[in-house]
C-alpha cells in the first residue's frame, strides 16, 4: 500500500501554482492562464490556457502547492486535465497555523504581510486583474498582464512555502489538501435547482413580500406594513405567555439564533423566524445558480475555527432561510438523498470523553430516552411514546450542554425555571462524569492557551476572547467537520456525485434507478468515516431520498413555501405556466 | 479537452492510511490538578448517592456544636482528659465521596449500648452497602431509622489523591481542640 509522504523531500517534484479564471455567479470556472514554480530549482512556467490545448504539467507523485486548492483543482476539471497530484494548500495551513488567532484576514496577501513577505501584488491589483480575466478576448498586452499578475501570486506563495515549510505538518496537511480536491468536485457538481419556480419567485418577489408578511402575519399581529413592530412582538408574546429573552440592556433580544431556540420551545413562531430571514437576509437574486439550473458556491472550506465549511448564505440555497430548499428538485430521471450523521455530536462526544455511560446511551438509538432513564426520570421500560415530555427536557438539556448552555441559557429553552435548569444540568454532570472530566479539560486547556486539536490535526487556540465555551464546544464540532471531509473525500473518489455539504450531512445525487444502492453505499462509506475519526466508533447515517418529479422539502419552511406556492400559483406555473395569473412565463430548463 | 467530475482516486488507500495519521486524544490529558482545599464533615446530604472507602477509618474523640453544625476533633493529648464529658463523644471517622468525586469525612456515632439504636444501626448498614455499592441515605421518621437505595450502576468512585492523614488534616484545619482554653470547649463546659 503506498503512504503518505512523511516529509518535502520524499516527493520529487514540488510545485507551486495558480490558475487565473473567469467564474460565473452558478457556473463553471473558464481557465484563462496557468504560471508554476519549481519550489527547489525556482524555475517558472507560464502557459496561456485560453483556445490552447495544454497538457497537465503535474505527475501523480508531484505535490501542487497552491493557495485555496479548489480552484486550482476546479481549473483541472474544467480543462479535463486526468492527473492528480498530491496537493497542499497554505491557505488552509496558514489557518491552522494561526488557530484563530487573527486579527485580520486570511488571504494570501494577509499571510505575506504575516510572515513579513513583500509580494508582487496588491489589493488593487487583484480586483483589476479578477476584472480583466472575466474577458472573452485578450490582446498580446493582457495576456501578458494576466500572467504577471499570475506569476506574482505564484513566487507569493513560493515565499510562504519557504517561511511555513518547516512548521507544516505534511502528512495531516496533505489529508486537508485531499479533501480539496473533494471540495472542488462538489462545488463543481453543484445543487439540481427548479430554476423555473426560482425564477417565477424572483419575478413576483416584489409584491409577494408584502403579501406573505400579510398572510404570515394574520396569526402574529405584529407588523406594520413589511416593518417588524418590537413592542407588538412583546404584546403577542404577553397574550401567548411566551417569556422573550431580552439583552443585557433590557431590549428584547431578536437574533437568529434565539429566534431559533425559541422556535424549538413554541414551534407556532417558526412561520415568523422564516419570515424575518426571508426580509432580512435573503436576497433572491444572490442565489448563485448556473445556467445549467444548478446552483454553485464556493464551499469556503475550513473557514469556521472548528474547520467547518462556510459558505455564503446568500449564495447558497442551504442558507437561513429553509422555504427556499423546497426548490431543490432533481432532474428528470434523476434522485437527491440527503444523508446525515444521527445525533453526531452526542456520539463524539460520547467515543472521544471515552464515557460509558454516553456510549451505551448512543447505542440504544435514543440516547435522550437513554438519558432520562439513566437519570433515573422515567423508569426502564419508558418509551419515547410513553414519556415525550420528560423525554423532550432531556434533550433540550442534552443538547444545551453540547453548545455550552448554562442553566439561564437552558431555563429559556425549556420554559423552566433556573432551579429546574439546574437540577437537569447535574443530572448530565452525575450520569456523564466522564464526559464532564473531558469537557472540563478542553476548556482548561483553552484557557490556558494550549491548542485544541482534532484527531487529524486541525487545531484552534480560540479567538482570543477567553470564552471556555468555544473550547467545550470545539471537539465536537471540530471532530464532526473532520469526519464529514473524510467521507466526502470517501465519496468523491468512490464516484459519488455530492451536490453538497449541509454542516454533518451531506446531499448526493444519482440516477433514480441506483439511488437505493448509492444510498447504500455512501452510508456505508460516512460510517466508516465515523469509525476513523472516532477510533472505531461508529456514528449512524440516516437518508431521505427524492425522487423525480418530487422537490425536497424540510418541515420548518414547509409553511411559508406553501403560502408561497398559494401566492404565486408555482404548482400551476409547473404544469402551465404561461396560465397562470401571478406567474411569469419563463423558458424551461 | 472535454471538462470532467472525476480525478484518478490516489494510490494512498483513504481508510487505511488514516490509522496512522490519527492522533491520540490529547484534551483528555488534565493540564490542571485540582488542589484539595476543603473537605466538608458532615453525615452524607439526602440527595448524595456516595461510597464509603473500605479502609479509610479512625475513631476519636470529637466535639459537635449542634447550633452552628461545627465539629471539631479532639487533640490526642486532650482526649484522656476529656473523655467522659458530656460536651465530647466517640466518632468513627469515615472517609466517603459522592458521584461527583467531592470527598466528605462522615463522623459515625455508634449505636447506643443496651438500647434499640435503629438510627445509628441503620447509618451502618448504610456504610456496609457504600464500602461496595453507590448508595443514597434518607431519613424515615415513621421507621426511626434511614432508608437506603443501592444504585444499580456500576462505576468505581475516584478518591482524592491525597493520603487519610492529609484529608482529615485539611477536613479539620483550624477545627482541633488542642488547649483547654479553646473558646468552644470552654463555652459548651460553661466556662465562658
Amino acid at each position: 500500500m503506498a503512504t503518505w509522504p512523511e516529509r518535502f523531500d520524499a516527493i520529487p517534484n514540488i510545485w507551486v501554482a495558480d490558475f487565473e479564471f473567469r467564474h460565473p455567479e452558478g457556473g463553471l470556472p473558464e481557465p484563462r492562464c496557468l504560471v508554476i514554480q519549481n519550489w527547489r530549482t525556482r524555475e517558472i512556467f507560464r502557459w496561456w490556457l485560453l483556445g490552447e490545448e495544454v497538457r497537465c504539467p503535474f505527475a501523480p507523485e508531484d505535490l501542487m502547492v497552491a493557495y485555496y486548492a479548489s480552484a486550482e483543482i476546479g481549473c483541472f476539471l474544467a480543462l479535463g486535465w486526468n492527473v492528480r497530484p498530491h496537493v497542499l494548500d497554505l491557505f488552509v495551513e496558514f489557518k491552522n497555523e494561526l488557530g484563530g488567532r487573527s486579527s485580520y484576514g486570511h488571504g494570501l496577501l494577509d499571510a505575506c504581510h504575516h510572515f513579513g513577505i513583500t509580494s508582487g501584488t496588491t489589493s488593487e491589483s487583484k480586483e483589476e486583474n479578477r476584472i480583466l480575466a472575466q474577458r472573452e478576448q485578450f490582446t498580446d498586452a493582457e495576456r501578458s498582464q494576466l500572467l504577471d499578475y499570475c506569476q506574482a501570486d505564484v513566487e507569493a506563495t513560493t515565499a510562504l512555502l519557504d517561511k511555513m515549510a518547516t512548521k507544516i505538518d505534511l502528512p495531516r496537511a496533505l489529508l486537508r489538501g485531499r479533501y480539496m480536491v473533494a471540495a472542488a468536485a462538489v462545488e463543481r457538481a453543484g445543487i439540481p435547482v427548479d430554476s423555473r419556480s426560482l425564477r417565477t419567485i424572483q419575478s413576483g418577489w416584489g409584491s409577494c413580500c408584502a403579501a406573505l408578511v400579510r398572510s404570515i402575519d394574520a396569526d402574529f399581529g405584529v407588523f406594520e406594513g413589511t416593518t417588524f413592530k418590537e413592542n407588538r412582538w412583546l404584546d403577542y408574546c404577553e397574550r401567548k405567555g411566551i417569556f422573550w429573552p431580552r439583552l443585557p440592556s433590557g431590549a428584547l433580544d431578536f437574533k437568529d439564533e434565539v429566534f431559533r431556540q425559541m422556535s424549538a420551545l413554541h414551534p407556532e413562531i417558526q412561520p415568523m423566524r422564516e419570515l424575518r430571514a426571508t426580509l432580512s437576509q435573503m436576497k433572491l437574486s444572490a442565489l448563485a445558480v448556473g445556467p445549467d439550473g444548478r446552483n454553485r458556491y464556493l464551499l469556503s472550506a475550513f473557514r469556521s475555527l472548528t474547520g467547518r465549511n462556510q459558505p455564503s448564505n446568500q449564495k447558497a440555497i442551504f442558507g437561513p432561510a429553509t422555504w427556499i430548499r423546497h426548490l431543490i428538485k432533481p432532474s428528470k430521471g434523476m434522485a437527491v438523498a440527503y444523508l446525515d450523521f444521527e445525533q453526531q455530536e452526542f456520539g463524539i462526544a460520547a467515543a472521544l470523553s471515552g464515557d460509558r455511560n454516553m456510549m451505551e446511551a448512543y447505542s440504544t438509538g435514543d440516547p435522550y430516552l437513554a438519558f432520562a432513564k439513566q437519570a433515573r426520570a422515567v423508569p426502564p421500560e419508558a418509551t419515547k411514546a410513553s414519556h415525550p415530555e420528560i423525554r423532550e427536557l432531556y434533550k433540550t438539556t442534552a443538547l444545551g450542554v453540547q453548545y455550552g448552555s448554562g442553566a439561564e441559557a437552558l431555563a429559556i429553552r425549556l420554559g423552566k425555571t433556573k432551579e429546574h435548569a439546574k437540577a437537569l444540568l447535574h443530572h448530565h454532570r452525575t450520569v456523564y462524569a466522564d464526559f464532564w472530566r473531558w469537557s472540563d479539560a478542553a476548556a482548561t486547556r483553552g484557557m490556558l492557551e494550549r491548542p485544541l486539536v482534532t484527531v487529524f490535526g486541525w487545531r484552534t487556540f480560540g479567538k482570543g476572547d477567553g470564552n471556555p465555551r468555544t473550547f467545550r464546544n470545539f471537539p465536537a464540532q471540530a471532530n464532526g467537520a473532520e469526519m464529514l471531509r473524510i467521507a466526502m473525500i470517501a465519496l468523491v473518489e468512490s464516484g459519488i456525485t455530492v451536490c453538497a455539504p449541509v454542516h454533518d450531512a451531506v446531499l448526493i445525487e444519482a440516477p433514480e434507478p441506483e439511488i437505493d444502492s448509492v444510498v447504500e453505499t455512501a452510508q456505508t462509506i460516512m460510517e466508516a468515516a465515523s469509525r476513523a475519526v472516532l477510533g472505531g466508533f461508529t456514528i449512524r447515517t440516516e437518508a431521505k431520498v427524492v425522487r423525480y418529479p418530487e422537490r425536497y422539502t424540510e418541515k420548518r419552511g414547509t409553511e411559508m413555501w406553501e403560502k408561497l406556492v398559494t401566492l404565486l400559483d408555482l404548482e400551476c406555473a409547473e404544469s402551465a405556466p404561461t396560465m397562470c395569473r401571478n406567474s411569469t412565463t419563463v423558458s424551461s430548463n | 479537452m472535454k471538462p470532467t467530475t472525476e480525478l484518478p482516486v490516489p494510490a494512498q488507500d483513504l481508510f487505511a492510511s488514516l490509522d496512522n495519521l490519527r492522533i491520540v486524544e490529547s484534551t483528555a490529558a488534565p493540564l490542571v490538578k485540582a488542589a484539595l482545599a476543603y473537605v466538608p464533615v458532615k453525615k452524607p446530604s439526602r440527595e448524595w448517592y456516595f461510597r464509603i472507602h473500605p479502609e479509610h477509618s479512625v475513631t476519636t474523640l470529637i466535639l459537635e456544636t449542634k447550633e452552628e453544625g461545627e465539629v471539631l476533633m479532639v487533640a490526642p493529648a486532650l482526649q484522656e482528659q476529656l473523655l467522659g464529658e458530656n460536651c465530647v463523644a466517640v466518632r468513627t471517622l469515615r472517609l466517603g465521596v459522592t458521584r461527583q468525586g467531592t470527598p466528605f469525612i462522615w463522623p459515625v456515632r455508634r449505636p447506643q449500648e443496651g438500647r434499640k439504636d435503629s438510627w445509628a444501626t441503620t447509618a451502618l448498614d448504610a456504610i456496609t452497602y457504600a464500602e461496595k455499592s453507590w448508595v443514597r441515605m434518607q431519613a424515615d421518621m415513621q421507621l426511626g431509622g434511614y432508608q437506603i437505595a443501592v444504585a444499580r450502576v456500576s462505576d468505581e468512585p475516584r478518591w482524592p489523591e491525597e493520603d487519610f492523614a492529609q484529608i482529615l488534616r485539611i477536613a479539620f484545619k483550624n477545627a482541633i481542640v488542642d488547649s483547654m482554653d479553646h473558646p468552644t470547649l470552654k463555652r459548651l463546659r460553661g466556662e465562658l
